[in-house]
This record gives structure tokens, sequence and C-alpha cells, in this order.
């Protein structure tokens, strides 16, 4: 499904009832979205994919469709645009789950990190995108020697190549459940539930 | 959820993905929406059972202008034509595209009002107990059922309620003639309490379009594969009626299933249909 919030039409999926049958009641279930990066949305204006405006397109979203409340889970980018949602969108949350993000990108440490788990080339490649990450091909080096770093079980990774949209860093699989999944899933269904 | 079609707020619940990972790519699964019957119930009644579909459809419950968790809006929009062209704007506001639209008693009389004035949106339709036509001309089949089912006394209800009704046969059509709509008893207890109840939007259709509605001149606009199914033993829509509605449908769209021993939703009676729900879906 699509619908229409601030001027573009932003793509959801969703998966299991919010209320379920249980005895002479329908119990309601929380909400737990995931806006799934921008890949079946409209494009928009350039000038408005930035970080801000997708945290208000999360709340418009929300208000549209009179979610309340809601469970939002961010992983990468996506958690810096629920950071930014829930900065600006105080007591709108119910909880937030913030999965392999931070609240600002610091390129030192992700060049110590890629020097230590592989090559000073791939060094020196992330070391590249980090100071030039519109330039398609410093894209292609960090694609070709960072990436394959994000998991240390295999992945199908099916991130596209558009390294003129932010949207991409959404693609990548470095959520720290693709690793261990039974652990993690377990941390993020007892936090659901608390 | 809940979102605006036609100036009204209508709630929909979701259960299963549109997209699921298959290889290298994402599957697109077809969207299955629920019209609960009624008026006056609300989606609840298709809960448990159809989540079951999941696996292969994206499952869409809505409750109809008036009903349920939906606004009310003005009561002079409660009728089929406008419930009809909610389901269809529902379905453009989040660019839901050729649907499998299913529909139960007064929800197939919803289904059948946008497939017949929409005959290009849906993909596939399900129209389960129901008709074609207001149920005056079943009427005799439908008493002797219910004093099959329910006695002299219900028969004798049976026949007041549905040509001189009054707000006291309808009290006691809910608690007496209801339970018998199916031989398994599912319109009762925690079923039926489950439900948000619309008296009022009952009482409305029940006064107005109940008695008069006929859509048999526009079967023929029908343009997509349809399955209509009915129990033999549904005392509420008589078999008869979905025949009769099957017969309006071109041969070569329609497929009728008359289910033995299953009265109103027959899959309620008979977990057997909904195996030909399913084959109807993937074929």
């Amino acid at each position: 499904m699509r619908v229409e919030v601030n001027g573009v039409r932003l793509f959801f999926d969703v998966e299991g009832a919010k209320l379920v049958p249980d005895g002479a009641v329908m119990r309601e279930k929380p909400t737990l979205i995931d806006l799934r990066g921008c890949g079946r949305s409209d494009p928009g204006p350039a000038s408005a994919r930035i970080v801000s405006q997708w945290a208000d397109d999360l709340r418009a979203f929300c208000d549209i469709l009179e979610i309340e409340r809601p469970i939002v889970l961010g992983q990468s980018g996506g958690g810096f645009v629920a950071i930014k949602y829930g900065a600006r969108h105080r007591g709108h949350a119910c909880k937030l789950i913030l999965a392999s993000t931070q609240a600002r990108v610091v390129p030192g440490r992700i060049v110590d990190v890629v020097r230590r788990r592989s090559t000073p080339e791939a060094a020196a490649a992330a070391d590249r995108w980090l100071r030039e990450p519109d330039d398609p091909s410093a894209f292609r080096g960090w694609s070709a020697h960072g990436v394959p770093l994000y998991n240390h079980a295999p992945q199908g990774l099916w991130y596209r190549h558009s390294p003129d949209h932010l949207e991409s860093f959404e693609r990548c699989g470095h959520g720290v459940w693709r690793d261990q999944p039974a652990r993690v899933l377990n941390v993020i269904r007892e936090f659901i539930q608390s | 959820m809940r979102v605006e079609v036609n100036g009204v707020r209508l709630f929909f619940d979701v259960d299963g993905a549109k997209l699921v990972p298959e290889g290298p790519k994402m599957r697109e699964q077809p969207t299955l929406i629920l019209l609960h019957g009624g008026p006056g119930m609300d989606h609840s009644t298709y809960k448990p059972a159809f989540s079951q579909f999941a696996d292969v459809c994206q499952v869409i419950y809505v409750d109809h202008r008036g009903n349920g968790r939906s606004e009310r809006g003005p009561h002079e929009a409660w009728n089929l034509a406008q419930w009809g062209d909610d389901l269809f704007e529902f379905c453009r506001a989040l660019e839901i595209e050729r649907p499998i639209v299913f529909g139960t008693s007064f929800g197939g009389f919803v289904a059948l009002s946008y497939a017949t004035r929409h005959p290009e949106h849906p993909g596939k339709l399900v129209l389960a107990s129901t008709a074609a036509q207001n149920l005056l001309p079943y009427l005799d089949k439908s008493v002797a059922l219910f004093e099959r089912f329910g006695g002299a006394e219900i028969g004798d209800l049976a026949r007041r309620h549905l040509t001189r009704r009054t707000p006291e046969t309808t009290d006691a059509w809910i608690t007496q003639a209801l339970p018998l709509y199916t031989r398994t008893r599912t319109f009762e207890g925690d079923a039926l309490a489950r439900a948000v109840r619309s008296r009022k939007v009952l009482d409305h259709f029940q006064d107005g379009e109940w008695d008069t509605f006929d859509l048999r001149a526009d079967l023929a606009k029908i343009a997509c594969p349809t399955l209509v199914i009915g129990g033999e033993d549904d005392p509420m829509t008589p078999i008869e009626s979905q025949a009769d509605l099957a017969a309006g449908i071109a041969p070569r769209l329609v497929r009728f299933e008359r289910v033995r021993n299953a009265g109103h939703g027959p899959y309620r009676d008979d977990p057997r249909v909904f195996d030909v729900i399913r084959e109807f879906i993937g074929s």
C-alpha cells in the first residue's frame, strides 16, 4: 500500500493484525512499523531528502493512519530518522528501538574498524567515501571494500547502487540480528512486551 | 488504522505482508479484502479464521461506513451505492490494485455494488451466502428452514420479522434467530461479544434498502472471476438466492459451490470451504 504524506506517496507494508480475538474482547497489539526505506515511495524533491523531513513524514504518516504510540524500530540510517523523530515529536512514540545506528557519524571510528578487519586499501576506500559521500566512484569503493564487512555471517545483500540517494544507507545489512538472530530477536521481543 | 475515504474515516486492519522475500526479489502477494455482514456487525467476525490466508495474500479487514470502528457519517449515505463507492475509494487512497474482494451476506451486497459500479477494479470476487436482490422471493424457503432448526415459534418469528419488521421482532431476531444462522452456532457468546455492533445502521438498512435493493440487471457488468458459495442449510440467505446470483453472472467467469450441511457463511460450519477459497485465490 502507499498513502500520501506531506506531498509524497509513501510505501508501507504490514504484517500482523492490530486487533486480535481474545475471548470476549478484541485485544490491541502495539504497532511495529517499518518504513522500508524509500524504494517504492515517491522520490519527492531532492532538497526534502533530509533526516528532519523523514522524521516529520513518520509523524504525519502515523497521524494520517491514526497510528498512536507506535514502537519505532530504526536500523542504521533508519535509526537516524527514528532519533530525529523521537526528539522532534516527544511523547508520540511508545518505544524506540535503535539498532546499528549512531547519533553522530564519526568517520575515524569507521576507518579504524575497517583497517582492523581488512586491509589498508579498504581503509583508504572507507576514508575516501566518508569524505566524498556523493561521489559515485567513492561509493563503489565502499561497496567493494566496506559493505562485505557489515556482517560476520554471509548475507544476501540487495541494496541498490544509488549513491545520489542517501536512502541507500537503509538497505545495508548490518543489523545485528543478521549475525545473531535468535538472541537479538528475543531481546527485541522482550522489549516490545515490557 | 483508519484512513479518510469519501469524507469519513474507515477502520481497517491487516494480516500478512504484501511483499515477501523470494531469492533475489520481493514477491508480490495479492490483496484479499474482507467485507463483513450485518450491517451493524464488524470485521471481527472474520477473525481469527481468515488470518490463515496471510501466507498467500495480504488480508485486509474493513469496517464499512457506519459500522464497527469506522466513522458513522450522515445517515443518508448509508446505502449500497455509497458503501460500494467507499470500497473503491479506499483502494485508491491506499493504492490497492486488483483486489480479491470477499463479501459474506450484507458484505456480499456491498461487494456486488462495488463490482457492478467499478467493474474494471476487482481482480476476483468471492460472494458467500449473499444475494443479488432483496430476499423476499425466498421468504417461504427461509421460514421453512428456521422452522426446521428452531421449531414452529422461530418459523413464525421469521415470517413476522421478514415481512412486518418491528423493533420487538428485531430484538427477538438477534437473540433467537441469529444463533440458528449456522449449524455450529457461531453467532453467540464471545464471537458476538467481540464485535462492535451498531443497531442504528441495522435499523436504517432494514427499514430501507433491505426490502428493495435489486442488482440483478447489473450482474452482467461483472468482469472478473467470481466464486459464489452457499450453504444448503442457510435459513437467512437460502441457497436458491446464491443459485440465482450465480446464474446472473457470465458462465465463463463464475463458479458456484453448494456446501451440504452448512449454514450462513458455510466456512463457519465446514472448514473444507477454506480449501475451496484458497484454491480460487491461487487459480
